[in-house]
């Protein structure tokens, strides 16, 4: 399973394409991509960087459960959650305050 | 320190000005992601792991208090309240948002500090000794021909499409702070036999996936000729660079290939066509910069100054610092200080916005408002009277930036590795985090003396790892981080490239491995023998025989 990632353009914060099709930045909200949807979804984010959204999409692997999306390699880990030396930084920093 | 004229100032305005267009034009669609790129990296703003990184330009690490403030003002207004010092005598914003980066830029602008070659395959930043101007083992100041190159290499129309990065370090000493041996050009200031003084010109040096140590192509260069000299070296690699491999396109692969006889050879060919030219600067233009550099208004003070020797006696945690972060001055009454950016169990590099202005207001204060930055990653008050070094250290120590470890085994030098960067495939800051911990004892760390770790998240040595006495590499293997170790690394005048120890180690046993590194030298020195030096006589055996057990 994987979910499309990417840097939205004017401020290069981290963000996923969501199930409604716009970007989302909690990686819980991201459309999980299967195998054979790959191509298409790739080309969302082609066309998205087009459009001045975000840019350099990619697809990451993740594991999914049932309400929980956490990517496999610990860049994508870090990237979603933010350095692991500053946890006031990032998405971690907001989520645990909330 | 180097005042921006005319021309230097309306070249920055103008590059920010052309970035704002450019941005703007990227925001509405006139331009793509492919288009812009480059522009954006040559306006040293790179795309990292969480947001856009911002690394600006401190030419040769020279800053002012002025400008150190404006960088706190950056920090504190456009970031997330830091900035972090790098390897490259640069700084580099973590989370820069690209819509105000041409505003970034603007007030940069307005204290002469730039980010313009600070990435892309051009002339970068140069670098230079960190103490240039002020230690007593020196030949000459070497920062007049950092400003020479500097204007000389800004956006040379020949020079700005080459093969690959490059970089140039100049040292004025004969013992080398500026690891000059491990740069594309080094550039050695020496007494010729006559008395004048010239340049030991050194090439093909560098870290990376190809680790050299570069060698001398000449031995001795008048210094009128150093542009043109230059100028013969980078037409040599410009023409016959590889550009069809990133990995073999440093001039480094080029004087390996070619043969430095050849290479050297090549380089004096072109020369005598390149002296011919106006490329050297004309004496009248020398002394011009050269008078910038002149040393400030020190005072006759007489020695020895009580005060400090009667504070060194009654403190002794004053008294470790100044061992350990004050270097001997020219002048007789003043110090150099070294400020550490290591405070144990902290970030190699980083710098909180209010310390940016504590050392700031202490630089104006006791320093001549001028602060220098160090590819060590720590800053330097380079002009000090003793008998203001308590007080300062006090101060430091108020604001967390009096840690007493400079060239000690919690100093550091670590790269962002896989917490920021983008290229990066394993963490160096916590490694660096828990090796700061591990010995944090004042007693073990004085026993322990000098010794340099060096800790980098990838291949391309950001960290200087291959430098290091202990160098330390993080590779990804099968999805876990995991270190590679490194012996006998060192970047001064004896520059050489670490020795791999053996197999690497997991990210939970690294920082024992390191641990039994340093017991197995404690175990195995003679006398007063440093690391290195016991390393030198040793080899790797004894530390490979604590590492992995039996050879």
């Amino acid at each position: 399973m994987k979910v499309l990632a990417a840097n939205r353009l004017v401020d290069g914060i981290v963000v996923y394409l969501s199930t409604n099709g716009t970007w989302t930045e909690h990686i819980t909200d991201a459309r999980k991509v299967s195998d054979e949807e790959e191509v298409a979804v790739l080309d969302i984010g082609v066309q998205a960087e087009a459009a001045c959204e975000v840019v350099a999409p990619y697809l990451v692997d993740v594991a999914s459960g049932e309400i929980s999306v956490r990517p496999t390699r610990l860049r994508e880990l870090i990237r979603e959650n933010g350095p692991t030396v500053r946890l006031d930084l990032g998405r971690q920093s907001y989520q645990k305050a909330s | 320190m180097y005042v921006y004229d005319t021309y230097d100032k309306t070249l920055i305005n103008q590059r920010v000005a052309e970035f704002r267009g450019q941005v703007a034009r990227r925001v509405n669609g006139e331009l793509t992601e492919d288009q812009f790129k480059p522009l954006r990296l040559l306006n040293g703003l790179y795309l990292q792991l969480h947001a856009y990184m911002l690394r600006v330009c401190i030419p040769y690490g020279v800053l002012s208090s002025h400008q150190m403030r404006k960088l706190a003002h950056v920090a504190r207004r456009y970031d997330k309240g830091y900035g972090h010092f790098t390897t490259r005598q640069n700084i580099q914003f973590n989370w820069s948002k690209l819509e105000e980066t041409p505003d970034i830029l603007y007030e940069l602008a307005e204290v002469d500090l730039h980010a313009i070659q600070t990435s892309g395959n051009v002339i970068r930043n140069t670098t230079s000794d960190h103490f240039a101007g002020v230690s007593n083992d020196e030949v000459e100041d070497p920062r007049p021909y950092c400003e020479i190159i500097r204007q000389w290499s800004t956006l040379h129309p020949e020079f700005s499409f080459l093969p690959r990065k490059f970089k140039i370090a100049v040292t004025g000493s004969e013992h080398d702070r500026a690891a000059v041996k491990f740069h594309d050009i080094g550039l050695r200031l020496k007494k010729g036999a006559n008395g004048n003084i010239g340049f030991e010109v050194l090439v093909g040096g560098g870290q990376g996936r190809t680790p050299v140590v570069a060698i001398t192509i000449r031995n001795f260069l008048p210094k009128q000729q150093l542009l043109s000299y230059l100028e013969a070296i980078l037409r040599v690699y410009n023409r016959h660079g590889r550009r069809d491999n990133i990995y073999k396109a440093r001039i480094k692969i080029l004087v390996r290939d070619l043969g430095g006889c050849e290479f050297a050879k090549q380089v004096e060919d072109e020369w005598r066509h390149a002296r011919k030219t106006n490329a050297n600067v004309s004496f009248e233009e020398e002394e011009r910069i050269r008078a910038f550099f002149v040393p400030p208004p020190y005072h006759a003070i007489e020695t020895p100054v009580v005060s400090f020797q009667k504070a060194c006696s009654e403190d002794v945690s004053f008294r470790n610092w100044v061992l350990t972060n004050t270097y001997d001055h020219k002048i007789p009454g003043y110090a150099i200080v070294t400020i550490s950016l290591k405070p144990h169990g902290g970030i190699p590099g980083d710098m909180a916005d209010d310390q940016m202005d504590i050392v700031a207001d202490l630089a104006q204060a006791y320093s001549f408002g001028e602060i220098r930055v160090t590819h060590k990653q720590n800053l330097v008050l380079a002009h000090i009277r003793q008998e203001d070094l308590f007080v300062l250290w006090q101060k430091l120590v108020e604001h967390g930036m009096g840690t007493a470890n400079v060239g000690l085994a919690t100093d550091i030098i670590a790269c962002p590795g896989l917490d920021y960067c983008g290229l990066a495939t394993a963490r160096s800051i916590p490694i660096a985090q828990r090796i700061s911990e591990r010995f944090n004892d004042r007693d073990r760390l004085n026993d322990i003396g000098k010794i340099s770790i060096n800790i980098s998240g990838c291949i391309n040595a950001c960290g200087h790892h291959h430098a290091g006495n202990i160098g330390i590499l993080g590779v990804d293997k099968r999805g876990n981080e995991a270190y590679q170790i490194t012996l006998g690394g060192r970047s001064d005048e004896h520059a050489a490239i670490g020795q791999i120890v053996g197999p690497g180690f997991s990210e939970e046993r690294v920082v024992d491995a390191v641990e039994n590194v340093v017991e197995a030298y404690i175990e195995n020195r003679e006398g007063k023998e440093t690391f290195i030096e016991t390393f030198d006589r040793t080899g790797l055996d004894p530390f490979k025989e604590k590492l992995y057990g039996t050879l």
